[in-house]
């Protein structure tokens, strides 16, 4: 009797010692809470923007998204560097930033260069920096680009082609209107349409999905698209680069600073790399000084008075 | 005896099957463990990046929005609340979406009555300022699994806040519990699975075991017969058949062991009749003497036949003596094997007396003879008695002086039993020898006097009857010998 009970006594906690851990187990793994990582708990500081914070335009070349995601790292970088908290300005087309500019909106503005040229003449304001090319180089060019498999092979292909551009006040649009037809003997009234669009981007989407049959952008935003659908047909002079502009009336200082940042970082810097990684590819080579002189080759170009 | 063996064997099954069934149960369970820990980790991380991809992939447009909601001077808030409810179309499992500016306002959500609202719950107003995507794992208000993903809707140092998005986290919860289970079937099963053919196992090796012990249990040396069993071929086959070779090596042994017992009687009994005859000589040579002495006296006188009568007398007188003693060695020398049949120990005893008659009178020794005459029958054989008594009598003869006594008495013992004993007042037996005189060739007699097999034999021939032999010695004083042997031999 006394065994019987024994046995059946050792079953049972036989199968307790199963039982328990089984459920233990079972609570265990079907408690999924696993907690934000301790670094998240522990958040950034939230920086307001300080009342003399220094507001910077750009023009609308790209969609707004594209210029803040490759402009507010530069802005990052100004505000590490210089001690003043810069934070961008968009505007809405090429002519608000420099109205925006010309009343203080915005302390410093990125312009086109053709923009500057004719801002300058208007309204007296300053190059300060332009951004370096790959050969090191402030310059760049505008291209005549089309779709890949297209038959346009050259200027007088355009002929009763459409065409979509970037803003009239873009060098883009100008060169091709005002220099690259007339030089190829052609009329640019002999060209079938021509569009223009809110900035560089839109005209190579519009390339891409057929309603333009050629268009012309700055070489950087064309290299983005290379060997996506698009080739380049023609290629302009360089033109010196785009640059960052305040007005005469100007805080030195801040012009000295701004200068300083931007030209004092180098390719040969070893930081270089680490800190222009999200900047916009314009100005992956770095920047150099723009005295206004730079643009006087432009300035010939455009047949425009040299100071 | 057999409970032991029964419970002496389900113990042995019973540890086995314990434990190699702890053994068994412990191993899957860790096996299981590490699988179930391993994998359970790979869901929740995997669900845990796959959230975070989601919500990476939600904000690049929210950060899209806030971009332009900045550029025009607008609130971005019609087109995040647009673009909320499309990602909570689109998006399965997803539980809810807000989105948070870096005061902790709400500037978005799936539920839109919690726009504006201000967030307190300090941890969702951290989480909403992570710097880093990020994700975690817990139970919201209405108890519910979810899986929450928070990214940081900013472009470099330009922040607009945070959002955080919550995906249903049950069905990997389900997974996760389909997977416990799963492995606790395969564990159980394997388990069961393992101890069934254990126990089976177990099972066939004992109660081989047991049939190897029952044939044991009803061994029969006197048969050469090999055993019933049949051996299977492993190490029980193996025992089973070194216990044969075993059983025929003992049946041997017995052989041998009786033929040697058969040469030793034999031996005995021709020490025994030898040493008779040394009486026997002088029992027939007095009688020859004085029919020589009359033959003599006849032939030189021939004539005198007072005389010839006188000796023919004596001379007949002197045959009929020898002639009773011819008799008697006759008597104890015949009949091989033993025959029990009712025998009376009081007439064996008597003529072993006679037959030592000689011997007992050469050494003067003063015999008493106490045998009541109403003492019962015993089955016995009666060559085998005399055999018995002619050696106890004649160590007796041998251990007294010359003028010693020796008393001889028989009567009824106690459970249905005879007793016959010996007593002299010899040299006695050492305390050290008691235990050695029964063996055989033991002996303190010198060499030609004794073989020292004359106990053995006895004690043989009174254990065949079924009866005992008990031996009290006091040197110089007395010497007993008692044999007790039951009225009828037991089967
Ligand atoms: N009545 C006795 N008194 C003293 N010693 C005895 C007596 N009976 C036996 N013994 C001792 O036991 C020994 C063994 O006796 P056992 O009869 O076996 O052999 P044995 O008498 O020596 O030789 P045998 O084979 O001729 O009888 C004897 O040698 C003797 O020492
Ligand atoms: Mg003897």
């Amino acid at each position: 009797m006394s065994e019987k009970f024994r046995g059946v006594a050792w079953i049972l906690a036989a199968v307790l010692a199963f039982v328990v851990p089984t459920v233990f187990v079972y609570q265990t793994v079907v408690d999924l809470s696993s907690p934000y990582p301790a670094s998240v708990t522990a958040p950034a500081a939230v920086a307001a923007a300080p009342r003399d914070t220094v507001f910077v335009g750009v023009i609308s070349r790209y969609p707004s998204s594209v210029i803040f995601r490759g402009y507010q790292p530069v802005m990052d970088y100004l505000s590490a560097t210089t001690g003043r908290y810069f934070a961008l300005r968009l505007g809405g087309s090429y002519e608000e930033t420099v109205q925006q500019l010309v009343h203080g909106r915005v302390t410093a503005a990125f312009l086109g260069a053709y923009l500057y040229v004719k801002a300058h003449d208007e309204y007296g304001v300053v190059s300060v920096v332009q951004p370096l090319n790959e050969d090191g180089v402030p310059s760049f060019r505008s291209v005549l680009i089309t779709r890949e498999g297209s038959d346009i092979r050259g200027l007088k292909d355009l002929v009763g082609r459409r065409v979509a551009l970037p803003p009239e006040l873009s060098y883009s649009a100008h060169w091709l209107m005002s220099r690259a037809m007339p030089m190829a003997g052609l009329d640019f009234k002999s060209i079938g349409s021509v569009r223009y669009l809110p900035h560089h981007h839109a005209v190579v989407y519009e390339l891409l999905r057929g309603n333009a049959d050629a268009a012309v952008v700055k070489d950087r935003v064309a290299r983005e698209f290379l060997g996506r659908g698009v080739r380049v047909v023609v290629t302009s002079d360089p033109i010196p680069g785009a640059p960052i502009v305040v007005t005469a009336k100007h805080d030195e200082q801040l012009v000295a600073a701004i200068t300083k940042a931007l030209v004092g970082l180098t390719p040969r810097d070893p930081a270089f790399a680490r800190i222009t990684a999200n900047w916009d590819p314009e100005f992956a080579y770095g920047f150099t000084r723009a005295p206004d002189a730079d643009y006087d080759r432009l300035r010939a170009m455009l047949g425009l008075r040299v100071r | 005896m057999m409970r032991d063996t029964h419970s002496g064997r389900s113990s042995l099954r019973v540890q086995v099957v314990t434990t190699v069934g702890v053994v068994v149960v412990a191993l899957m369970s860790l096996i299981s463990l590490v699988v179930l820990h391993r994998t359970r980790s790979q869901i929740i991380e995997q669900q845990r990046q796959d959230a975070v991809a989601v919500a990476r992939t939600f904000a690049i447009p929210a950060v899209d929005a806030m971009i332009v909601g900045d550029q025009t001077q607008s609130a971005a808030a019609d087109v995040l609340d647009n673009h909320v409810r499309t990602f909570m179309a689109a998006t399965d499992g997803a539980v809810s979406v807000s989105i948070v500016d870096p005061a902790g306002r709400i500037l978005a959500h799936s539920n839109p009555r919690l726009v504006n609202r201000v967030l307190t719950d300090s941890m969702a107003l951290r989480t909403s300022r992570s710097a880093a995507p990020a994700s975690a794992v817990f139970q919201d208000d209405d108890a519910r699994w979810v899986i929450e993903a928070a990214v940081p809707l900013q472009v470099g140092g330009k922040r607009w806040g945070g959002a955080l998005i919550r995906f249903d986290a049950e069905p990997m919860r389900r997974d996760i519990r389909r997977l416990f289970v799963q492995l606790l079937l395969i564990t159980l099963i394997v388990t069961f699975a393992t101890l069934g053919l254990l126990y089976m196992l177990v099972d066939r090796i004992t109660s081989s075991l047991a049939a190897l012990v029952s044939e044991v249990d009803k061994i029969d040396f006197e048969s050469d017969q090999p055993s019933t069993l049949e051996a299977p071929r492993n190490e029980i086959g193996y025992l089973i058949r070194h216990f044969d070779l075993l059983k025929s090596r003992l049946a041997q042994s017995r052989r041998q062991l009786t033929a040697a017992q058969h040469q030793v009687y034999q031996a005995e009994k021709l020490a025994s009749v030898g040493r008779l005859a040394s009486g026997v000589a002088h029992e027939v040579n007095n009688p020859l003497n004085g029919i020589r002495f009359c033959v003599h006296g006849m032939q030189s006188d021939p004539h005198n036949a007072e005389l010839t009568e006188r000796y023919l007398g004596l001379i007949d007188e002197g045959i009929r003596q020898i002639e009773s003693v011819v008799q008697k060695l006759l008597g104890f020398a015949r009949s091989q094997p033993a025959t029990f049949e009712r025998i009376s120990i009081n007439e064996q005893l008597q003529v072993v007396l006679d037959l030592l008659e000689f011997q007992l009178r050469k050494k003067e020794v003063v015999t008493q003879v106490a045998l009541p005459p109403d003492l019962p029958a015993v089955r016995a054989d009666a060559t085998l008695m005399k055999e018995v008594f002619m050696n106890l009598l004649m160590n007796s003869i041998d251990a007294v002086e010359q003028g010693g006594s020796i008393r001889v008495q028989s009567g009824e013992a106690e459970g249905d039993a005879v007793f016959v004993s010996i007593t002299d007042n010899g040299s006695g037996i050492l305390e050290e020898h008691t235990s050695q005189i029964f063996e055989p060739f033991f002996t303190t007699k010198e060499t030609g006097r004794g073989t020292g097999l004359g106990l053995s034999v006895t004690l043989g021939i009174v254990e065949l009857h079924g009866g005992t032999i008990r031996v009290h010695s006091a040197p110089h004083l007395q010497t007993t010998f008692t044999v007790v042997l039951p009225r009828e031999r037991a089967a």
